[in-house]
C-alpha cells in the first residue's frame, strides 16, 4: 500500500483516512485531504489523478518516423548552439515552447514525465508562457528524446530562441517582481501595524518591538525596492534635470531617515508604513505601465521565436533537412502542410492555402498560387508547397514589422514630450511649494512640520500625470497590432484621431489590385504587319518588365508558357499615362490611348479599363482589363461617412472609370482622376491650407511621394517596401473596414488621455491644499497617489475592449 | 496585540506546505489557477473572508468570558500548537482528529461548492473560496484557537485575518511555480524546522498565559 497522501504526497503515519477513488482504496494524511479527495470526485474531476498517478501512462499519439527524423536533428551540435546552453560542466540547458498546454494538470504531467527520464536533472515549467526549461546531461540523454517524450505525451514542442531584447525585458520584469514582492511584505507589516494600532492595545515595550521589527523589515524595502528611485533621482540631479523620482526619492528618504532617528533614540514619530505603501504602489504603478507597454513586444517577439529551426531544402539533387540559419537566398525550400514557412519566399510550385493570423490577425486563410509571395512565420495549412527563398532571419517580413513597431515606441508623440518637458518645472514648483509650506509649519506648529512636507511630497509627486499618456498609447498601439493594423510612428495615433478627410488610391487599395486580361482586340494594322496575339502579350510583358504597377502580372499571367518576349531596350516610365521602349521594329508604347496613341500625355480620353499598344504610334491592339472592388470597401466607405469622416479617391488612372457603386463620390466631387504623384501631394497640401487633416491611403506604387508628404498616411501590405518605410502605419490585414476601427481606436485614445490628464491635474490641484492643511497623514497621501495612478492605468486598458 | 497579529501572521506562513498540498490541489484541480490572477486573488479572498467570519463568531461566543479565564484559553491554544508541531515533526497526527470534529459541517458545506463550478468568473471564485475556508483543517482550527485568546469579536477577526494572509503567499503561488516551492517546502529537515519554530511559538505562548495568570 501506498505510504504517501494520495492528494497531496505527504507521507500518512495511519491508515485511518481511506477512500475508493477510481475503485481502488487510497489513504490519505489528513481529513482535510480526503475532504478535497470527495470534493474533487463529487465534481466529476478524477482526471485530475489520473494525472497525478505517475505509474499510469497516459495515452500517447504514435510519432510517425518523418517527425522522429525532423527530432534527430535536434541532436547537432550546430542546431542546438542557437537554443542550447550549458548550465554546469555536466550539463546542458534548453527552453522549449510547448503547444497543446490546456490545463494545470498538463504542466504537472509535463515535469513529471520529463523528471523520469534518465539523465534530466531539472524541469520548470511556466504556465503562463508556456516555456519550458530542461536541464540534461548529454551523455546519458539526447535532446531529441527529450522532443520524442513530449510529443509522446501529445505535446508539440519547438525550440525558443529569444532575442537579446527579449532576455532583457524578462530580466526587468523578474526585476520588477522581486521589487513589487519585497515592498508588498513591508505592506503587510504595514497593514498589521494598522491593525495593532486600531485596536489600540499597544504598551510602551511592545510598540518598542514594533518599531524595531518594522524598521528590520522596511530596509530591505528603500534598498531593493526603492533603490531604482534613488538611482534615477540622482541622475536626473546631475544631468541638472528635475524628474519625478527627485520627489520621490526625497520622501522616501527623508521619511525612512526620520523613522530611523526615532527608533534609534527611543522617541519622535515613526512612518515605516507609509514608506513602505509607498513605495509598494509607485513600484506597482511603473509595472503595470512595464507590462502594457510590452505586450507589443511579447506578442511581435513570439512570432519570429516561432519559427521552425530547421526545414527542407533542395540540395544536390535532393530535400535535404538543414539548420535554418543555414539556408541562403535563392535556394528552394519545401514547407510540409502543417508547418511555418521559415522565411520570406515566392511560391514556385504548388497550390496552398497560408493561415496569416500570427502577422495580420485576420484568420480567414489566403489562398497562393506559384508568383505569390509567402511570408516567414505563416502557416501552411493544406499543401506542400516549393518555395524559392528570399529574405531569412533578421530581414525577413517578421523582423521588418517588428522593427516598424519599435521605431514607433522609440518615438514620443507631441504629448508626451510636453508631459516631460513639464515635469521639470512641475517638480521645480512642487518642491519650492513644498518647502515654503514646510517654513510655514515650522513656524506654526513645529511638531506636525516634518509629516506635513512628506505628505505635501508624496501628494504631489506627478506619478499619474507621468503615466497617463504612454500607457495609453501602449495599450491603442497594441490593441490595433491584435486587428491587423501596425502603427509605425509616435505621432501616429493623435494624428489620426483629428483626421476630416481620408483619400484612397484606387489600384490595388480600394480595389484588389489584381488585373485580369478579359480581352484583346487587335486592330487591322497588327494582322498586315504579322502580329499575332500572343506576340503582341509578349511585347507588353517585356514592356511591363521594370514595372511594379499590378497590371504588368496580368500580361505575365495571360502569356502563354514558354513563350518568349522579344528583347525591347531603353525602357521609361511615364507617370499616369504609360510605359515606352525601343525595340528593333521601333518605339513601343503601352498604356492610355491619348500616350499611346497620339504619343501625348494630356487629354485622356480612353475607354474604362483598356490599355492601348503602339508601334511608332500606330495602334496595334487594346487590352481590356479588370479589377474588382475590394469586398471591404463599400463597408469601409461607410463606416468612415458615418464617422463623419470625408472620402476621397486619388487615382493616377486617366480614364476616369470608377465603379458604380462609388459613383456618390463622383458626384460629390471627391473623385480625383489622372493626377500624378506631384499633383496628388499638391491636392493633399491645398486640402490641408483649408484646414482638412488628411491621411492617405495607398499601397506605394506611383504614390510614394504622397505617402511620405501626406500628414499621416497608411501603406498596404501589398505595397512597396519604398511606401511601407514612408508611411505612419501599415495595414496588415487589408481590410479596408480596419481603417475605420483605427479611427475610432485613435479617438478613443485621444478622450481617455485627456481624461488622464485631466483627472492627474484635478487629484494633485485637490490633493495639495489638503495636504498643505496638515488633513491628510502621509500613509493616505500614499494610498491617495497610488490610486489615482492605478486609476489612470485602468483607464487606458479600457482601451483593450474594443470590437 | 501586535505581536499576536505577528504570530497568527506567522502560522499562517508556516502553513506553507501543507495548504499547498491540501488546498493548493483542489485549486489545481478545478482550474481556479489558470483562470487569471484575479480569479485566483477572488477564491483566496473568499477563503480569507471565511477564516476572518469565524473569528469574528469565535471571538463573539467566548466574549462573556472574565479576563481571568483568558490565560486557560491561551494555554488550549498553546496545545493546539503543538498539536500541530508534533504533525509537522512527524512525530504524532493527533491534530487530524480535532479535523475530524468538523467533517459533519464540511459535508453539508460542500455541495454548495457545486453551484459555483467550473469556475471562470471572479463573482463564482469568491463565493467558492467562502465554500473552501470550511475545508477541514487543523492549521485553520489551531488558528481559530489561537484567535478565541482575544475573547473580542473584532480582535479575533483581525487576528484570523493576520493568519488568512500568511496563509496568502503561499496560495498565491501557482502552477509550475507552486511545485518546486511546495517540494522544497515538505523537504524533512524544512519540515523540522517548522515544526520546532512552532513548538517555540507554541511554549512561548504558554509561558505568556502562565506569567499572565499570576
Amino acid at each position: 500500500m501506498n505510504r504517501d497522501c494520495f492528494h497531496c504526497g505527504l507521507p500518512v503515519s495511519d491508515e485511518r483516512y481511506r477512500l475508493s477513488v477510481a475503485e481502488v482504496s487510497r489513504t490519505f494524511c489528513c481529513a482535510g485531504c480526503m475532504a478535497a479527495a470527495q470534493t474533487i470526485l463529487d465534481n466529476g474531476l478524477e482526471a485530475y489523478y489520473r494525472f497525478h498517478d505517475p505509474n499510469q501512462a497516459p495515452a500517447s499519439p504514435p510519432v510517425s518516423d518523418t517527425e522522429r527524423d525532423k527530432l534527430l536533428l535536434y541532436d547537432r551540435q550546430d542546431v542546438q548552439s542557437e537554443f542550447v546552453s550549458r548550465s554546469d560542466p555536466h550539463n546542458l540547458t534548453a527552453t522549449l515552447m510547448i503547444e497543446g498546454v490546456s490545463c494545470s494538470a498538463c504542466s504537472w504531467l509535463i515535469e513529471k514525465h520529463l523528471t523520469q527520464l534518465t539523465g534530466v536533472s531539472q524541469v520548470h515549467f511556466n504556465q503562463t508562457s508556456h516555456r519550458c526549461q530542461v536541464t540534461w546531461n548529454p551523455d546519458q540523454q539526447t535532446l531529441s528524446n527529450i522532443f520524442l517524450a513530449l510529443f509522446s505525451l501529445g505535446y508539440r514542442a519547438h525550440p525558443y530562441r529569444p532575442d537579446q531584447e527579449e532576455v532583457l525585458r524578462q530580466k526587468s520584469q523578474r526585476h520588477y517582481l522581486l521589487r513589487l514582492g519585497i515592498a508588498g511584505i513591508g505592506m503587510m507589516q504595514a497593514m498589521m501595524n494598522a491593525v495593532a494600532i486600531y485596536s489600540g492595545s499597544m504598551t510602551g515595550g511592545t510598540e518598542l518591538l514594533v518599531r524595531w521589527a518594522s524598521l528590520v523589515l522596511t530596509i530591505p524595502v528603500v534598498v531593493i525596492a526603492a533603490g531604482p528611485f534613488f538611482r534615477s533621482a540622482w541622475r536626473s540631479l546631475r544631468a541638472r534635470h528635475l524628474s519625478m523620482d527627485v520627489s520621490v526619492a526625497l520622501a522616501i528618504g527623508s521619511a525612512f531617515a526620520a523613522s530611523l532617528w526615532a527608533t534609534l533614540s527611543s522617541g519622535g514619530e515613526v512612518y515605516y508604513e507609509s514608506v513602505n505603501m509607498f513605495t509598494f504602489f509607485l513600484v506597482l504603478g511603473r509595472f503595470l505601465e512595464f507590462r502594457a507597454r510590452n505586450t507589443v513586444h511579447a506578442s511581435g517577439n513570439a512570432l519570429a521565436s516561432h519559427l521552425p529551426a530547421t526545414c527542407e531544402v533542395w540540395r544536390d539533387g535532393q530535400w535535404q533537412r538543414q539548420a535554418l540559419r543555414d539556408i541562403q537566398p535563392g535556394e528552394r525550400i519545401l514547407v510540409q502542410a502543417g508547418e511555418l514557412c521559415p522565411v520570406d519566399g515566392t511560391v514556385k510550385t504548388g497550390h496552398s492555402d497560408f493561415d496569416e493570423s500570427r502577422l495580420t490577425g485576420e484568420f480567414k486563410p489566403r489562398s497562393k498560387a506559384p508568383g505569390d509571395t509567402v511570408l516567414a512565420g505563416t502557416l501552411n495549412q493544406s499543401q506542400a508547397i516549393e518555395i524559392d527563398v528570399e529574405r531569412t532571419g533578421q530581414e525577413s517580413s517578421a523582423s521588418s514589422v517588428m522593427q516598424l513597431l519599435e521605431r514607433a515606441a522609440s518615438e514620443k508623440p507631441r504629448m508626451a514630450e510636453l508631459a516631460d518637458r513639464g515635469a521639470h518645472y512641475f517638480v521645480g514648483s512642487t518642491l519650492l511649494i513644498t518647502a515654503l509650506i514646510g517654513l510655514i509649519w515650522l513656524w506654526v506648529a513645529p511638531d506636525r512640520a516634518f509629516w506635513v512636507v512628506i505628505s505635501v511630497l508624496v501628494v504631489t509627486c506627478p506619478c499619474a500625470l507621468s503615466l497617463a499618456t504612454p500607457t495609453v498609447l501602449a495599450q491603442a498601439t497594441n490593441s490595433l497590432r491584435q486587428r491587423g493594423l501596425i502603427i509605425t510612428r509616435g505621432h501616429t495615433l493623435d494624428q489620426l484621431a483629428s483626421v476630416t478627410d481620408l483619400a484612397f488610391d484606387k489600384t490595388g487599395t480600394l480595389t484588389e489590385g489584381h488585373f485580369v486580361l478579359t480581352g484583346v482586340h487587335l486592330e487591322a494594322e497588327a494582322e498586315r504587319k504579322g502580329y499575332t496575339r500572343a506576340d503582341l502579350i509578349g511585347v507588353a510583358v517585356e514592356l511591363e518588365r521594370t514595372s511594379e504597377h499590378p497590371i504588368a502580372r496580368a500580361f505575365k499571367q495571360a502569356q502563354a508558357k514558354g513563350a518568349h518576349s522579344s528583347e525591347l531596350f531603353d525602357h521609361q516610365r511615364h507617370p499616369a499615362a504609360g510605359l515606352s521602349a525601343r525595340g528593333e521594329s521601333g518605339q513601343w508604347r503601352l498604356g492610355h490611348r491619348a500616350f499611346a496613341c497620339e504619343g501625348s500625355a494630356s487629354h485622356p480620353t480612353s475607354q474604362s479599363g483598356t490599355v492601348w499598344l503602339s508601334l511608332n504610334g500606330v495602334t496595334l491592339a487594346a487590352f481590356s482589363l479588370n479589377d474588382d472592388l475590394r469586398s471591404s470597401a463599400l463597408p469601409a466607405l461607410n463606416a468612415l461617412e458615418t464617422l463623419g469622416v470625408r472620402c476621397h479617391i486619388l487615382t493616377g488612372d486617366p480614364s476616369g472609370e470608377l465603379d458604380p457603386r462609388l459613383a456618390y463620390l463622383r458626384q460629390k466631387g471627391r473623385f480625383n482622376y489622372g493626377l500624378s504623384a506631384e499633383q496628388k501631394l499638391d491636392w493633399v497640401n491645398q486640402q490641408a491650407r483649408q484646414g482638412a487633416q488628411v491621411a492617405v491611403v495607398g499601397d506605394g506604387i506611383n504614390d510614394a511621394p504622397v505617402l511620405a508628404g501626406a500628414p499621416v498616411s497608411v501603406a498596404m501590405s501589398s505595397g512597396t517596401d519604398l511606401a511601407k518605410q514612408a508611411a505612419d502605419a501599415l495595414l496588415l490585414n487589408e481590410n479596408l473596414s480596419t481603417l475605420a476601427l483605427a479611427i475610432v481606436v485613435a479617438r478613443k485614445t485621444r478622450r481617455i488621455i485627456r481624461q488622464n490628464m485631466i483627472w492627474a491635474l484635478l487629484y494633485n490641484g485637490l490633493a495639495l491644499p489638503l495636504a498643505a492643511l496638515g488633513w491628510v497623514a502621509p500613509w493616505q497621501a500614499a494610498i491617495g497617489m497610488s490610486l489615482s495612478s492605478l486609476l489612470v492605468v485602468g483607464n487606458a486598458l479600457r482601451l483593450r475592449r474594443i470590437a | 496585540m501586535m505581536v499576536d497579529a505577528l504570530s497568527a501572521f506567522l502560522i499562517g506562513i508556516i502553513s506553507a506546505g501543507h495548504c499547498l498540498g491540501m488546498c493548493g490541489g483542489l485549486t489545481l484541480a478545478f482550474g481556479v489557477n489558470s483562470k487569471g490572477t484575479a480569479v485566483l486573488a477572488a477564491y483566496n479572498l473568499g477563503r480569507i473572508s471565511t477564516y476572518t467570519g469565524l473569528g469574528f463568531l469565535i471571538g463573539a461566543g467566548l466574549a462573556w468570558l472574565p479576563a481571568s479565564a483568558i490565560p486557560v484559553l491561551r494555554l488550549i491554544a498553546s496545545a493546539l500548537l503543538v498539536l500541530i508541531a508534533l504533525y509537522y515533526l512527524n512525530i504524532a497526527s493527533w491534530i487530524t482528529r480535532v479535523e475530524h470534529l468538523a467533517l459533519p459541517l464540511w459535508r453539508r458545506v460542500q455541495p454548495l461548492a457545486r453551484r459555483w463550478l467550473p469556475v471562470t468568473r471572479v463573482r463564482q471564485a469568491y463565493p467558492l473560496g467562502l465554500v473552501w475556508g470550511f475545508l477541514p483543517c487543523g492549521l485553520v482550527y489551531s488558528a481559530l484557537g489561537f484567535a478565541a485568546t482575544a475573547a473580542n469579536p473584532w480582535a479575533s477577526a483581525s487576528l484570523m485575518l493576520c493568519f488568512g494572509l500568511g496563509t496568502l503567499p503561499a496560495m498565491m503561488l501557482t502552477g509550475a511555480a507552486a511545485r518546486p516551492f511546495q517540494r522544497g517546502l515538505n523537504l524533512p529537515w524544512v519540515r523540522r524546522l517548522l515544526g520546532i519554530s512552532l513548538l517555540a511559538l507554541a511554549t512561548w505562548l504558554a509561558f505568556q498565559a502562565i506569567s499572565m495568570g499570576h
